[in-house]
Order: structure tokens, then sequence, then C-alpha cells
């Protein structure tokens, strides 16, 4: 087999009903596991949905300097996080263009857990020239799951011995699941109240099992990346190699982008003594981004009436689509979409776009082309603060 | 007044640019951690490093040996090398009549070549991937020039730059012991043996500022004569702890005993891995550049042996190296981090001078690699190395006459000198660490990504071979920088 199965695959492989396998990091990976990813979407949104992400790189960072070598590395401040932290945080190459996003986890004082979605391992071990630290690549030995929906919490309270209870977003409890040890981080790609449970590949299917036995009393149902990817839209979280090109990847100039035009300012903390990229970054925000990363909302009187117009009834992306749509103020192309697609749960046709930031405030009012019925239209959208979709339950 | 410029390290170039900056006005602290000036300083000394810094009103001496070189017949005797041609030539024909015919015409070319060489010596090496007019106008003089010498001369250079000293001298001479000799200069502290492709251009590298027809490096007591000159303030014998800087700019200098020199500017003589990897701060530095540093190559073949004599030893400089399958054995056993059983020896004999009154000879040991397969530099491996040596000279340095013997290994050259792997050219002379590309292309103009930080020395172009030109190049660099900002 040229991609590599997870630990989960002899219970996946036997669900996925579709056959509508695709490749994440040289794994297997479901893309549905039936037919139609629609009713694995509901299961996130009203129920609990369970999905392998075992194929997210990850790397043990443990030693003396592990928090200074993540601090020279990742924009946000490591040095400040506690034991039990987690950190959602993009980092940059030396000119301060975004490489990868993920998180850190602070499992103890000098102990960490990096995620990627690109191999890192290479630009770790030349950051951490000169400090007294290990860095090992951990992504075979720990296996992961994504539990996310309203009932995720109740499925994990029958099953783990404490720690859940109070666990508060983005922070991590070590515990055990039927007598096996995991950590789980209240964490996703969802926007919805979930969690990230992380595990010794051993002890893959026993966990895998327990959580199935227990799920079905809630509604949980294995989701693939179908229904993730309307989840993650919903959310405004953006994906490599769709939202954004790495810093690695670019081929050109103009295919950078800076956490700044990624809407990611937030995490960009340039108290810090320097880490790599600071110089520019600070330079960056000193004039201002030149683009930013929005959220748009198709008008749905104008779609309606492109599709009227040639005797159709309007026909949205039921399956989100990941590909590069222009934008448009008037005769100027004022941007483009990567990422859209029909919200079932909030009844709406959004996308996430990069904007020249003169467009990019919220409320503007802009075109974007669609083809319907092989032919070039535009449909009026409007510019909205992301995420389009955040549940109080995310975080209480 | 600015604050002062410290410059880093020893050897010549230190002293070159440490000496060219305090003449154009700056005040220069020199911070050197060996202890003393070596009286001899072997390579070409760049005519413009003479005449700024008036060194031979300041007593420099270039020594000229004559002959330049001998070489131990298979039958017994001695081919000895002259500075003139002619005499070369009849001392060969012995050995070989095509030879000793073709020696003169041989003399010649390379004089040509290296000065095609010379030439690009005297500045910063070309960028020639650059877009300032300035700098491709630069690069056009030195295409035009290069193309003046003609097809016949352009194309045998072309020709000579990839090859291996081994095909070169094939080309040319039949004579083992010849070729052997010859051979020897172009793998001088190469990891390489004469049959690997660019040897033939260290061979040239060396013959730059060499009168024709003579192929070891000169030596002169430039570095002695630099450290009686006034106008820095040098402090020997001190050892840095770190290059200190903020927001991406040097502030000065930490000396381990805490000591801490204020500076904008600072040029480090020390290896490109000494000072970027060790002194700064790798949190300063771009991930990529610490990659690319790291992999500049450097590997420590060579080791020296000192020895103390009751009387001289009836040579000048002595070269073992009797044919080119000798050493490219000798380098076989490196390949394998073996210490070469049959070493290429050269011997250089130091005359007694001043209040030491003793004779000398040093012998460079080649190859003995830095990382062996087994063990490690103890002892008793210096011990065989050296018995290794007085063995090879022997019939012609009676045993009677050492009074006693001294060994530097690769490993210690490490520790003592800062040389990256043992490795006295600090980055290996080989094509890809060549012109723009020394030592990586992105730090081959002398500064580096930390703002007011300088590198010159043996890794810097032109590089090791060559006496202060890398110091006066990068100190004409430095005033350049400063000149702008004011």
């Amino acid at each position: 087999m040229i991609l590599k199965p997870t630990p989960f695959h002899p219970r996946t492989s036997v669900l996925c009903e579709s056959h509508a396998w695709r490749r994440w990091s040289g794994y297997l990976a479901a893309s549905s596991y039936e037919l139609s990813h629609e009713r694995e979407y509901h299961s996130i949104r009203n129920a609990a949905a369970l999905f392998d992400i075992t194929p997210l790189y990850k790397y043990r960072v443990q030693g003396r300097d592990a928090a200074r070598l993540l601090d020279r590395v990742v924009t946000r401040n490591v040095a400040r996080t506690k034991v039990g932290d987690v950190l959602y945080t993009p980092w940059c190459d030396h000119r301060g263009k975004v490489l990868d996003d993920g998180t850190v986890a602070r499992l103890g004082e000098q102990l960490f857990r990096l995620t990627s979605a690109d191999p890192n391992l290479r630009w770790l071990e030349d950051c951490a020239h000169g400090l007294d630290v290990d860095i090992d690549d951990v992504s075979e030995q720990v296996a992961a799951l994504a539990l996310q929906g309203p009932t995720a919490r109740a499925i994990l309270m029958q099953l783990t011995d404490g720690g859940l209870e109070g666990l508060k977003f983005f922070r991590l409890t070590a515990t055990s699941i039927r007598g096996m040890p995991v950590e789980i981080s209240r964490t996703g790609y969802t926007g919805d109240l979930g969690f990230e449970i992380w595990m010794q590949a051993e002890h893959a299917l026993a966990i895998w099992d327990a959580l199935i036995e227990v799920g079905a009393n809630y509604g949980m149902a294995p989701a693939g990346m179908f229904a993730l990817d309307v989840a993650r839209i919903e959310a405004g979280l953006m994906l490599i190699d769709v939202d954004y090109v790495s810093a690695r990847k670019a081929l050109i100039e103009s295919q950078l982008s800076s956490p700044f035009e990624l809407d990611l300012a937030w995490t960009v903390n340039t108290d810090k003594p320097s880490f790599v990229g600071k110089e520019a970054l600070v330079a960056e925000q000193a004039r201002g981004p030149a683009w930013q990363f929005v959220g748009v909302v198709v008008d749905w009187d104008s779609f309606e009436r492109l599709y009227l117009a040639v005797g159709l009834a309007p026909r949205v992306p039921i399956p989100a689509w990941r590909m590069s749509v222009p934008i448009f103020s008037g005769g100027e192309q004022a941007g483009y979409a990567t990422s859209g697609g029909w919200s079932p749960l909030l009844k709406k046709y959004i996308a996430l776009a990069h904007l020249q930031s003169k467009w990019a405030a919220p409320g503007t009012s802009l075109e974007m082309e669609l083809t319907v019925e092989h032919r070039r239209k535009r449909a009026i959208v409007t510019v909205v603060k992301k995420p389009f979709f955040n549940p109080a339950r995310k975080r209480t | 007044m600015s604050a002062p410029i410290v410059v880093i390290g020893g050897g010549v170039d230190a002293l070159v640019a440490a000496h060219w900056l305090a003449r154009a006005g700056e005040s220069v602290t020199m911070i050197d951690e060996r202890g003393q000036v070596p009286s001899s300083t072997s390579g070409w000394i760049p005519p413009e490093v003479i005449r700024r810094l008036d060194l031979a009103a300041h007593g420099l001496v270039i020594g000229a040996p004559d002959p330049w070189l001998s070489a131990p017949l298979p039958n017994g005797g001695r081919l000895d090398l002259w500075r003139d041609s002619a005499r070369t030539a009849n001392a060969m024909r012995a050995l070989s009549a095509p030879d000793a015919d073709r020696w003169p015409a041989f003399c010649e070319q390379m004089r040509e070549h290296a000065a095609v060489l010379a030439a690009l010596y005297s500045a910063p090496a070309p960028d020639v991937m650059t877009r300032d007019w300035r700098e491709l106008l630069h690069v056009a003089k030195i295409a035009l020039r290069t193309r003046r010498l003609g097809r016949a001369r352009l194309e045998s250079f072309l020709r000579l730059v990839p090859m291996s000293i081994a095909d070169l001298l094939d080309d040319w001479f039949e004579s083992d012991l010849l070729k052997g000799v010859l051979g020897a200069a172009g793998v001088m502290h190469l990891h390489q043996g004469p049959r690997s492709g660019g040897t033939a251009l260290a061979f040239l590298h060396h013959h730059v500022g060499n009168a024709p027809g003579v192929f070891r490096p000169s030596h002169s007591n430039i570095e002695a004569v630099l450290a009686r000159c006034s106008g820095v303030d040098r402090r020997a014998n001190v050892r840095i702890q770190q290059i200190d800087v903020q927001a991406g700019r040097v502030t000065g200098v930490t000396l381990v005993d805490g000591t801490h020199i204020a500076a904008t500017l600072v040029v480090s003589a020390a290896s490109p891995w000494q000072t970027l990897l060790d002194w700064v701060d790798a949190a300063w530095l771009e991930p990529d550049a610490i990659r690319a540093i790291r992999n500049i190559r450097a590997r420590g073949v060579v080791a020296h042996v000192v020895l103390t004599l009751d009387r001289a030893p009836g040579f000048a400089a002595l070269a073992i190296a009797p044919s080119l399958d000798y050493l490219e054995r000798a380098y076989d056993d490196a390949k394998y981090r073996r210490i070469s059983h049959a070493p290429l020896i050269e011997a250089r004999y130091v005359a007694p001078s001043g209040a030491d009154a003793t004779h000398a000879v040093i012998v460079q040991m080649q190859f003995a690699p830095y990382l062996l397969a087994e063990g490690s530099w103890d002892a008793s491996r210096k011990q065989a190395l050296v018995d290794t040596v007085i063995a090879a000279v022997a019939n012609h340095l009676p045993r009677d006459a050492i009074l006693s013997t001294q060994c530097v290994s690769p490993a210690d050259a490490a520790t003592d000198d800062g040389f990256p792997a043992g490795q006295a050219h600090h980055a290996e002379l080989a094509l890809d660490q060549f012109l723009w590309m020394r030592p990586t292309p992105s730090l081959a103009r002398y500064r580096t990504m930390i703002g007011g930080l300088y590198l010159c020395g043996p890794a810097m172009h032109p590089g090791a071979g060559t006496a202060g030109a890398s110091g006066m190049l990068a100190a004409q660099t430095v005033l350049g920088d400063r000149g702008q900002q004011r």
C-alpha cells in the first residue's frame, strides 16, 4: 500500500461504505463514511462526530531549553504558558511569512508537543542550534482522534477518570480511558464544543471501540474530511495549501502570506526578544498588512436571480469547494475566495476570502464570480467578521 | 568619535584588517585569542597590502629559498627544483628529457593562468547574480578581460578549472616524481586526492603570487611585522565568550573574564562556524543560514610535527610525494578515517633566529583526518604519527640530530586554534566553496546577517593560501559601508 493506514484503519476501513479515501500526509483518510457527508456534518453540530486525525505531524520537544526553542520558532509566547495550556499558533520564516500553523501543548515544565500540517523536523532542528533540547518526531507513535459536537463532553465523561468537567477551552489534561493513558485537549477544527484525544498508537483500537460503544447512545458518528471542511469554514478556520501557501512552497512573492494577512495578528507577540521573522513582522505591523483574510456571505437574492435568469432553481455547493474564486469591486479585482460552500446550519452560502485591505472592512459590498450554466456571472457578497458560527458551548 | 571597531581572531587577515582600518582613522581593538604571533606566515601577500601598510619599511621579509623544493629520487639523491627554470629543467633531465623540455612552457602557462586568478583576488568576488549596475559593470569588466586572453588561453584556463591535478599533470609530464611533488600542491589541506575534480584549481590558487616555476607558498614575517606596528590596541591571550547582539545589530564583544568591549562594528577572522554559531546567539540567525553554515565543508587532514635539531638539516624544503598514486593512496586512508601509513610529507627548515637558537624543521603531514574510524587523537596516536614522520625523513635527517618532537594533531588545531574540524583553511578550497560561493553564497561579501558583523580570514574570498587579502577586502567593505552611513 503506497499510503499508510492509521492505527484506526482496521475499524475505519470497515465503516467506510463510500470507499471515498483521500491522501493526508501520506496516510489514508476517509472523505466521508457514508455516500454523502451530510449526516456526518449534522453529527458535528447536533450530536458528536469522531475524526481520525492521526495524520497530523506531531513533535515531542523536551529539555531545559524546550520553551526557548518553541519561542524562537512560533509567533506566540510559549514561555508564559502553564502546564496544561495549549496554544494555536502560526510560525514564519525570516521574512515573516507563514510556514505552517498548529498547536503547542505544554505537557510538562520542559515537555511540549507541537502539531503541524507539514513536516517540520528539519526546521525545528535548525532553529535548535545551541539549545539544550531533544526533538522527536512522534507522528507514528501518537495516534489522535477528535471528538467534536455538543454531546462530546458527555461521551468522554462516561469513559474517563475525571479531569474533563472543568477543562477549559484550549486546556489539556492527562487522564485515562478504560485504564489506557491519554491526553485530552479541549481543542478542535470545527469551532464547536470538542476535544482531541492523544494516545499511544497501540491503544488506538481499544480506545476507538470504547468511544463507538459509548457514543452510540449520544448520536455519535464517525466523520470524514467533507463534513469537517464545512464545519471549519463555518468556524472561519484556515487550511494550509487551500487558504494559504506555506512559505516553503510558495514559488513567487505574491503567494506568501504573513500572519497579519491571515487574520492572525492576535498570535504575533512582538514583545518577545526575538523569534524567526520578528523584524519583518514588526515592520509590517507598523505599516499595516496589504491583505486581510475575511468571511464573505453571498447575497441570496442576487444569487437566486442568476439562476432564475437561465430558468433554474438556485444550486448551492453542498460539499464545500476549495479553489481560487475572484472577487471584484466594480471593474477592479478586490481579492479572491479560497474556500466556500453552503452552511446547512446557517442556511447561507459562505466563503473565506483574501481581500486587499481597502475592501476588507465588514459590511463592504463586493461581487464574487460564479459559474452558472457554463457562463461566468457575479453575485453580490458582503464582508463579515469571522467566524460565521460561534456557539457559546465552544467555550463554556 | 565613533565607537571602536573590534577585530577578532589571530592570524594574518585579522592583523591586516585591524591595521587597514586603523590607517583609515578608525579606533581599533584587536582581540587575539593566541598568546604570541608566529614568526612565519605562509601565503601570497597582495602588493596593495604591502604598499598601504608600508610593510617593506617595517621590515617585511619574504623568504625565497633556492632550491624551493627538494625531493628524494627513487635511487638515492635528490631532485632539486630551483627558482631558475632553466636550472630546474637541467636537474630534471636525468629523470626525463621530455619533462625537462616541457618545464619552461608549463611554468609559463601556469603563470598566465594564475594571473587570471590574481586579478580576481584583489577585489571582492564578483557577484554573478547581481542586479546592481555597478556590480554588473565589475562582472562585465572581468568577463571582458578574461575574454581578451584569446581563445586558446581561455579554453585552456576554463578546461583547467574543474580538472583534477592528476589529469593536468598527466597532460604535461611523464615523471612520477615530478608529478608527485607538483600534485602535492593541488591537495594541500584538502580532503581530496590528486584524482579529485577541482584540485587543478587548488594548485593554481596556491600558485597565485608566486614566482614563475615555484609551486610552493612563500613564507614571510608579516604577522610579526604587523604585531610590532602601532595604531591598534591588540589584546592577546584573551578568550571570547560571545558577540553581543541587540535587535539584529552587534553591540560589542564579551570576553570569558566578563569584560565587555562595546563596538558597533566587529570584524571576525575566526571561522564562520565559530563566529556565527559559537559566539552569536542562534536566535539572531535565520534557521536556513544556520544550516548553510553548518554545511560549510571543513575537514582537517593535516598534522604538524615540529622537530628541533642540533644542526641544520641540509635542505630548505623537502617533499616526500614520489608519485600521484602515492598521494592518492595516502588520501585513501583519510577517506576511511585512517591516518595515512605512507603520508605526503612537506618538511621546511626554520633557521635559528634571535633568542631562539635551535634549528627546527616543521613537517606538514597529510593525510591525518580529524575524525578517526577507531579511537581518538590520544598521546600514543600522536607518538605513532611522529614515528612515521621521522622514519619517512630518516634518509635526510639523521635521527641523532633530533633534540625534541612536538605533534599538533587536527584535534589540537581544532581546540587551540578554533579550526573547524581541525581544518586550517576553515572552508575547504573546493569548486563549490570558491569565489562568490566562498564560504557560502550569502556570506561571500564579508557582511553577515547580523548588522555590523563582518567576516574575514581563510574561509573568505580569496581565502586560504593568501595572506591578508580577505582582511584587506573586509576592511574595505567596512569602510565603504561606514562611508554610506555618514
